[in-house]
């Protein structure tokens, strides 16, 4: 059974030492199970005697686990396509980097935003955005509201 | 090359705002936020399918002629006619909607838009059911949470309803967009919308009249009878009644699915009153019609204004005079009764009858539009007039009411004026 990210934390050092490169040692926890980080990247868990145990532990939780991809959205059929806008409006991410966005307001620039019309089809511009990819949450809104199928994830 | 912000979009009534577009030259490079039907409209060729000179048929043939003789010509045939009918105006500004009001009172003619026999009816249903409750498109994506569909299908026809306006929006009080509010869809068939609606409702055709009835019954307490209703259970009709009646905010489209089939405007004006019943209960509800040319509502306000009738109206005895019936364009040419025809912003030879067609074809008409079209074709006078939106301003109604004012971003080819100063042109010399 895939074990939970606080199962996985309950077991770090939760020094919040950010040596990892992450902010906090629940962020290391979520990126451990999605296979995004090794347990090796924290210094701590490997060198100090005190969490042998528990590095122990974690080796036999997480197996040899391979590095799970993320998969993220892509435009899949554009020729179905018609600008609806749905998914610009509808994403998270987008409406975090622009409020007006969210509120229905189309994009007043291309940067920064992962979905924007151009000339009446939806083109991805920055995917690193992505909640899938930053958050690591399994949103998929855009491909469950899209009337076309157009956005498909994985 | 040139950035243009905040352009109005005239792909549909829904003349959304939030239009960018680069311009290069008089050519339309990018254009930022539009859906494609909206894209169609602003990227055409300015070559294909344009009418670039004024023309006159004569002996079957048409010739090119300078604009002085194509508005010679129409004031000609207008001053000889005694029934002329100025059809059109959904696809123009409110601007030269007012001058064909005029040029109509003054030549005694009746004047009639693509409404008639479209979203007109909700006028003709508001004077039954003592007027109806409607809102702006801006409060329902602030406060509604409960959208209901009914013989409609924004997600084909009205291609950013849900996102900009209705559904995704996260609005002031309500905060997670669609996360808060709840879609009823009501329609014959599972359109393109059913993906996006929470609840699609399929009823059979030409069943809504006693549905909508069977729902007011529910709300106000009469007990139902039958198991079935419009061939839907009893009990999931019975969920619909409850949620639109503990709604807080609800709002109901409606399309032609609703108001041109079986029933007509009695559709409508029972859809009114159970608006009305709805809020009499307490919970605020509103209908929006959805209209389909870009200013259709711009002519009935606008004609209501001027005439106190909103479409169809005759002014054959000096006064205006309404008769739907009898006084509305499809009635007119069905009858034969009009002599002369003018079309502005429209294309009665696609959209009506074969029959009316062939009428249109033989009685003199005048033609004043961007594009080359089957009415064109047949007309004995076509006159070029820039496209609205793009190559003329303007004012323009939304299908909530709300009047917005076109921008002009290119220019229109040489020679090619708006209609407006065409139809300024033909009522001095009239």
């Amino acid at each position: 059974m895939k074990p939970s990210p606080l199962e996985i934390y309950k077991l770090l050092p939760k020094t919040n030492c950010k040596k990892c490169g992450l902010p906090n040692c629940m962020a290391f926890a979520v990126r451990l199970l999605s296979g995004q980080a090794k347990i090796e990247d924290c210094p701590d868990l490997v060198e100090r005697e005190e969490f042998r145990e528990n590095y122990e532990k974690l080796k036999e939780l997480l197996g040899e686990r391979p590095a799970a991809e993320v998969s993220l959205p892509r435009i899949d059929n554009e020729e179905a396509c018609n600008g609806c806008g749905i998914c610009v409006v509808v994403c998270p991410a987008n409406a975090r980097a622009d409020p007006e966005v969210g509120s229905g307001k189309g994009a007043s620039r291309k940067e920064g935003l992962i979905f924007v019309v151009v000339n009446g089809k939806v083109k991805i511009m920055d995917i690193s955005k992505c909640r899938r990819q930053e958050d690591l949450t399994t949103c998929r809104v855009c491909e469950e509201f899209c009337p076309n199928n157009v956005i498909k994830i994985g | 090359m040139r950035s243009f912000h905040n352009v109005i979009c005239t792909g549909c009534s829904l003349l959304c705002d939030d239009i960018q577009v680069t311009v290069e030259g008089s050519h339309i490079k990018e254009i930022l936020n539009a859906c494609s039907k909206g894209c169609s409209r602003f990227v055409s060729d300015p070559k294909e399918g344009r009418l670039l000179s004024p023309l006159i048929k004569r002996n079957g043939r048409a010739e090119k002629a300078s604009l002085e003789d194509a508005v010679k010509e129409t004031v000609e045939i207008l001053k000889t006619s005694d029934r002329p009918l100025l059809y059109g105006w959904s696809n123009c500004v409110s601007e030269a909607q007012i001058l064909g009001i005029k040029i109509a009172r003054k030549i005694r003619g009746a004047i009639d838009a693509t409404s008639s026999f479209c979203q007109g009816v909700v006028y003709l249903a508001a004077c039954e059911a003592k007027g109806y409750h409607t809102v702006s498109l801006g409060e329902v994506f602030n406060r509604a949470d409960l959208l209901v569909f009914w013989g409609c299908n924004p997600a084909d026809a009205h291609l950013r309803h849900f996102s900009r306006y209705t559904f995704f929006p996260r609005g002031r009080y309500r905060q997670t967009g669609f996360e808060e509010r709840d879609s009823i869809l009501i329609d014959v068939r599972e359109s393109g919308s059913a993906k996006i609606a929470r609840t699609p409702l399929i009823i059979e055709p030409e069943t809504d009249y006693e549905l909508i009835q069977t729902i007011r019954a529910i709300i106000k307490g009469h007990e139902i009878l039958h198991g079935k209703v419009s061939g839907v259970d009893f009990e999931k009709v019975k969920s619909i009644a409850d949620k639109m009646v503990n709604s807080r905010f609800c709002v109901i489209f409606y399309g032609l699915g609703l108001s041109g089939t079986k029933g007509t405007y009695r559709n409508v004006s029972a859809l009114l009153s159970l608006v009305d019943d709805i809020n009499r209960r307490g919970t605020r509800c509103a209908v929006i019609p959805m209209a389909g040319h870009f200013n259709m509502v711009g002519f009935n306000r606008v004609l209501l204004e001027l005439t106190g009738y909103p479409y169809g109206v005759d002014f054959h005895d000096g006064s205006a005079y309404w008769n739907p019936g009898e006084t509305t364009a499809f009635d007119l040419l069905k009858k034969e009764e009009v002599d002369a025809l003018v079309v502005v912003g429209a294309d009665p030879v696609s959209h009506f009858p074969r029959k009316i067609a062939k009428y249109i074809s033989e009685i003199p008409t005048i033609y004043i539009g961007p594009h080359v079209t089957p009415t064109s074709a047949v007309s004995r006078v076509s006159i070029p007039a820039t496209i609205a939106g793009i190559e003329q301003e303007g004012v323009a109604y939304r299908l909530d009411g709300l009047p917005l004012k076109l921008k002009k971003i290119a220019d229109p080819p040489d020679g090619v004026i708006p209609d407006v100063a065409i139809l300024e042109a033909i009522l001095k010399r009239l």
